[in-house]
């Protein structure tokens, strides 16, 4: 969308917007870092963003992370508009290819947190409804519940098995296959 | 500390991401606990799974497999682990020993349908064609084609109009069997089978001299496409919508009557894929104008490396129907090749495959089977 780069996107993207934590801290973020977020994007839509936007669910420490993955992945997103008209057809490959290689990477490093950061990090993904993030978070959890047993998922998930014996041993009868 | 509990709103987002080629691990998410085994078995996740991951997986292939001279088993080689498809696949149609024969005759939208005979038993002492769906667990046996002394093929698929074959488990079904008569050789007749009305019905004939070849068949549109007995009449076509019988020659060049596939193109257009030398050739040809269009070749893989050296001929065995992949057998294993992106797997040991019948399937279904329902129940018998 590089050709729509009209005076007024431009001024957008420079504008600054203030998020404040649930334990009242205040960040201050560009808007083309913010609106990765849907929610924010549909608050600065309807003009409720003076004096700064709250966020009661999620905490500074989670958000000074959110906030950290929207920064980069904006860049990335900016990267990617302005770069088809700066370089040749090769050179912008190479450029991608190398911008990819490092988002990889920052996102790899991104999901070493434990698992209580994680799971907050899906908590805020999913309210403020952005999309990478909630995907990336949920794909971990998704990837460490593969080749599990279900004893497995519930014990590092902390989940009640509320099934009675004999449904467990109807349903494990029935999939036998799945068990092996 | 104790790990974090993981709330509701999330567990759906989770278990979307878990990968349609591992059922197992779908199963055993739904074994959890109460609040997951109902939002992996609810209709609404199910459609949104579906849609979140496009195209339904290859979970592995039907074959007959020879085991005693020409009496045939059909088998199951999964291309996922566990396989979901006890092994002989035949064991769990829960019909008995005493069929001397099995084999498949086509496999399409979740359903496979199986040729029996010899049964010893009175009650089906001939030839009997059942339609086994193995992700529900259902088996529905027909009732015997009114033909006697034929010599046919058949193909099965979903009968819902307008369906967008994701999930057409438990649905009703079409079986279409062409049938040539063995005595006079003169004569090609349809028969189709609705599981709606449980019966047969003629449906259209035509003067032909070539039987329908137990190969996979391809539905493209309105139409099913069978592959016939004849090295240059290769192909029959029969027309659901107009109901009318007609033949389609093999690109000019092809002489063999098997060791190539049919398949669906992009744009509806019918494809053929043989192999030359140590290329597989990738043909198509429109079908839906009425002026006939010829053969045109539209790729090349070479397969040089791709696939290891072996003393036997390599064969194309057949194709997924919309995914653009073929499967190679040398005698070393089958190998599906990607038509598009020339990549190629390997989900066989080495053996006899004369023809493969594609099993591709979400495994969402069966979660919503649970403690409902028996495993294996008989609607017609």
């Amino acid at each position: 969308m590089a050709s729509a780069g009209s005076g007024d996107e431009k001024a957008a993207a420079a504008a600054m917007i203030t998020l404040i934590s649930s334990d009242n801290e205040k960040f201050e973020v560009t808007e083309a870092t913010a609106t990765l977020s849907q929610t924010i994007r549909h608050m600065i839509e309807d003009g409720c963003t003076d004096g700064g936007v709250p966020l009661p669910n999620v905490t500074s420490k989670i958000l000074a992370r959110v906030i950290e993955y929207c920064k980069k992945h904006a860049t990335a997103a900016a990267g990617e508009e302005g770069s088809s008209s700066s370089f040749s057809d090769a050179a912008f490959l190479e450029v991608d290819r190398a911008f990819l290689e490092e988002l990889e990477e920052f996102d790899d490093a991104f999901l070493e947190v434990d698992r209580a950061t994680l799971f907050d990090l899906i908590l805020a993904a999913n309210y403020l409804d952005i999309k990478g993030l909630l995907n990336l978070t949920c794909q971990k959890v998704a990837d460490s519940v593969k080749g599990k047993t279900p004893e497995q998922i519930r014990e590092m998930y902390n989940i009640v098995n509320d099934l009675t014996p004999e449904e467990e041993a109807e349903i494990r009868r029935e999939t036998q296959w799945a068990f092996e | 500390m104790a790990p974090p509990d993981l709330v509701p709103d999330i567990v759906g987002e989770i278990l979307l991401l878990l990968p349609p080629d591992d059922p197992a691990t779908l199963v055993r998410a739904s074994l959890v606990c109460k609040p997951w085994r109902r939002l992996l078995s609810g209709r609404a996740f199910r459609r949104r799974y579906r849609a979140f991951h496009g195209a339904p997986p290859l979970l592995g292939f039907l074959h007959d497999h020879y085991a005693h001279g020409a009496v045939a088993s059909p088998r199951f080689v999964p291309s996922v682990s566990p396989s979901p498809i006890p092994q002989p696949p035949v064991a769990a149609l829960g019909l008995g020993c005493g069929y001397r024969d099995w084999s498949v005759l086509d496999c399409r939208h979740g359903h496979v349908l199986f040729d029996i005979f010899g049964g010893t038993t009175s009650a089906s002492p001939y030839a009997s064609l059942v339609v086994w769906d193995p992700v529900v667990g259902r088996r529905h046996s027909l009732p015997l084609p009114p033909i006697v002394c034929w010599l046919y093929g058949a193909a099965v698929l979903c009968a819902v109009r307008g369906c967008d074959h994701l999930d057409c488990h438990g649905g009703p079904f079409l079986v279409v069997l062409p049938a040539l008569n063995f005595g006079t050789a003169t004569v090609m007749q349809v028969q189709t089978y609705s599981s709606e009305t449980g019966a047969w019905k003629f449906s259209a004939r035509r003067d032909l001299r070539h039987h329908v070849l137990r190969k996979p068949s391809t539905l493209i549109g309105d139409c099913i496409y069978f592959r016939l007995d004849s090295a240059s009449t290769a192909i029959l076509r029969y027309d659901m919508g107009k109901n009318r019988l007609s033949t389609i020659d093999a690109p000019a060049s092809h002489v063999f009557k098997s060791g190539f596939a049919i398949m669906p193109m992009v744009d509806g257009s019918l494809g053929f894929a043989d192999i030359r030398g140590s290329q597989v050739c990738i043909w198509s040809k429109n079908v839906n104008t009425e002026v006939s269009a010829g053969w045109e070749q539209c790729g090349v893989i070479e397969l040089g490396t791709l696939i290891p050296e072996s003393r036997n001929r390599a064969c194309v065995v057949g194709s997924v129907e919309g995914a653009y992949v073929i499967f190679v057998n040398n005698g070393v294993g089958v190998f599906p090749v990607g038509l598009k992106s020339g990549r190629v797997g390997k989900i066989s040991k080495p053996g006899h495959y004369d023809a493969v019948f594609p099993f591709i399937s979400f495994y969402t279904q069966i979660l919503s089977h649970f403690g409902h329902v028996q495993l294996f129940y008989e609607d017609h018998s």
